[in-house]
């Protein structure tokens, strides 16, 4: 079956509807429905077990959803899965490379696996390696590499066959700042190309500075799905953070900023209180109440306007 | 290959599924890759080329005489013994050469790519039959040399 349908150019990338994954008792993944447009970056944020990997593992035909159902560029993972395969590439958790090779010979291996002639695996090999920074350590063996030029290795592994879509797997995690920040140079880069991205991270920030649509999970389900900006404005452009000398009287104070704020408190250690603020003026109204009260505050903390 | 231009997915010619030809295609990249990988560990040699021999040799001198009276009359029973303890150890590296890719993350790898689901494991046992000639040839050569 040769497939040159002529789709719609504005066809979605990934279009996810009710994903859901058990192991055993645990719904590792509960009903996550995503839809990334194509040619843009998409970030999955959630803490570590919420279901992060599963997803990606579902989308990227690794594993079989137990419900719901996943369409990459309009082709059913269920049923089209060997057509998804060309259209992705993933780069997971842990670095899939060789220890033993060298990084050309590992980037020629799998060039040779997406069908390219020795020649062509090799010329593109060497294109990728150049691109990441990694022609002068071509021909050492992996286990002298750090883990940031395996990243990107794995990285480049990933973008031999120039795949439409790329997943990442939490794809800085572990590197010094300065590689990260290549990274994402290099993701940033993906996307002018024409790729689209759905990367998985555990920092706001990263999420923050990349994604152009954001998908926060928890627990397996999606909590929010919003641009950077629009998460940042439904938490408040600013948060009230206080901590009150007397822990037992904490409650009490929690009370009183929730009235003046008319928002939710949340009492995050012993006497730490955090409440989203839009309007700073309040913050005199607060510190008074409290002080005729009988709280006294021992430390404020008033962060810009990153949440 | 700055900012390549990605090809996009509705102009692609894309099939859903495996030809017999990249099946084998495949395969053979994956047994070079698992060749490729022995042979930047030679240690691996000594487990099929040194162990057999010092077997044979061990087992011919030291017993060979008191199990079957003389050397020429034991070579019979030692050699495709020998064969067959090698082939085991070969085995057990293979195996655990397969544990490796899954921990690693690398068969997850393969398994999103457009290449054949058999061919991992089939590039791996053909490298193996490359190993258990090579055994083969090692411990018959020994028996020879020695009368066999």
């Amino acid at each position: 079956m040769t497939n040159t349908r002529m789709k719609d150019n504005a066809i979605l990338a990934v279009e996810a509807h009710g994903l859901v994954k058990t192991f055993g008792d645990n719904r590792a993944v509960d009903g996550v429905s995503l839809s990334i447009p194509t040619g843009s970056i998409c970030g999955v944020l959630g803490p570590n077990g919420a279901g992060k990997t599963t997803t990606i593992n579902m989308l990227a035909t690794l594993s079989k959803p137990d419900a719901g159902n996943v369409k990459i560029f309009g082709y059913d993972v269920l049923r089209e899965t060997q057509i998804v395969r060309q259209l992705i590439g993933l780069t997971g958790q842990f670095a899939s490379i060789d220890e033993d090779l060298t990084a050309l010979e590992n980037l020629m291996i799998f060039g040779r696996l997406y069908g390219y002639s020795r020649q062509d695996s090799k010329r593109k090999g060497n294109e990728l390696l150049a691109e990441f920074g990694l022609r002068d350590v071509a021909s050492r063996p992996l286990s002298k590499f750090s883990g940031g030029m395996r990243r990107r290795l794995d990285l480049a592994v990933s973008l031999i066959s120039q795949p439409p879509l790329i997943f990442l797997d939490e794809p800085t995690t572990g590197l010094d700042p300065r590689t990260r920040t290549q990274m994402w140079q290099t993701i940033r880069n993906l996307v002018k190309g024409g790729s689209t991205v759905l990367l998985t991270t555990q920092y706001l920030d990263e999420a923050d500075q990349l994604a152009d649509n954001i998908v926060v999970i928890d627990k397996g389900r999606v909590v929010a799905n919003d641009t950077p900006d629009g998460l940042k404005r439904s938490v408040g452009s600013s948060a009230l953070h206080l901590t009150v000398k007397d822990a037992d009287k904490a409650a009490n104070a929690a009370q009183i900023i929730g009235r003046i704020l008319a928002a939710k408190v949340h009492l995050a250690e012993a006497s730490e209180l955090i409440a989203p603020m839009d309007n700073t003026d309040k913050l005199t109204d607060v510190l008074t109440t409290l002080k005729d009260a009988g709280n006294s505050v021992v430390r404020g903390k008033h962060p810009a306007t990153d949440p | 290959m700055k900012n390549p231009t990605i090809l996009p997915a509705n102009q692609r010619n894309l099939k859903n599924r495996v030809e017999v030809g990249t099946t084998i295609r495949n395969s053979g990249t994956l047994a070079y890759r698992a060749l490729l990988k022995m042979s930047k560990n030679p240690e691996i040699v000594v487990d099929f080329v040194v162990l057999p021999v010092m077997f044979t040799l061990l087992f011919t001198f030291l017993f060979g005489g008191a199990i079957a009276g003389n050397i020429p009359n034991y070579l019979p029973i030692v050699i495709p013994g020998v064969l067959l303890m090698s082939s085991f150890t070969n085995c057990t590296t293979a195996g655990s050469k397969l544990r490796e890719d899954v921990d690693k993350g690398t068969t997850s790898r393969f398994k999103s790519m457009p290449i054949a689901r058999i061919a991992p494991l089939a590039g791996s046992l053909t490298a193996d039959l490359v190993r258990y000639v090579m055994g083969g040839i090692t411990v018959f050569t020994t028996g020879y040399i020695l009368g066999y």
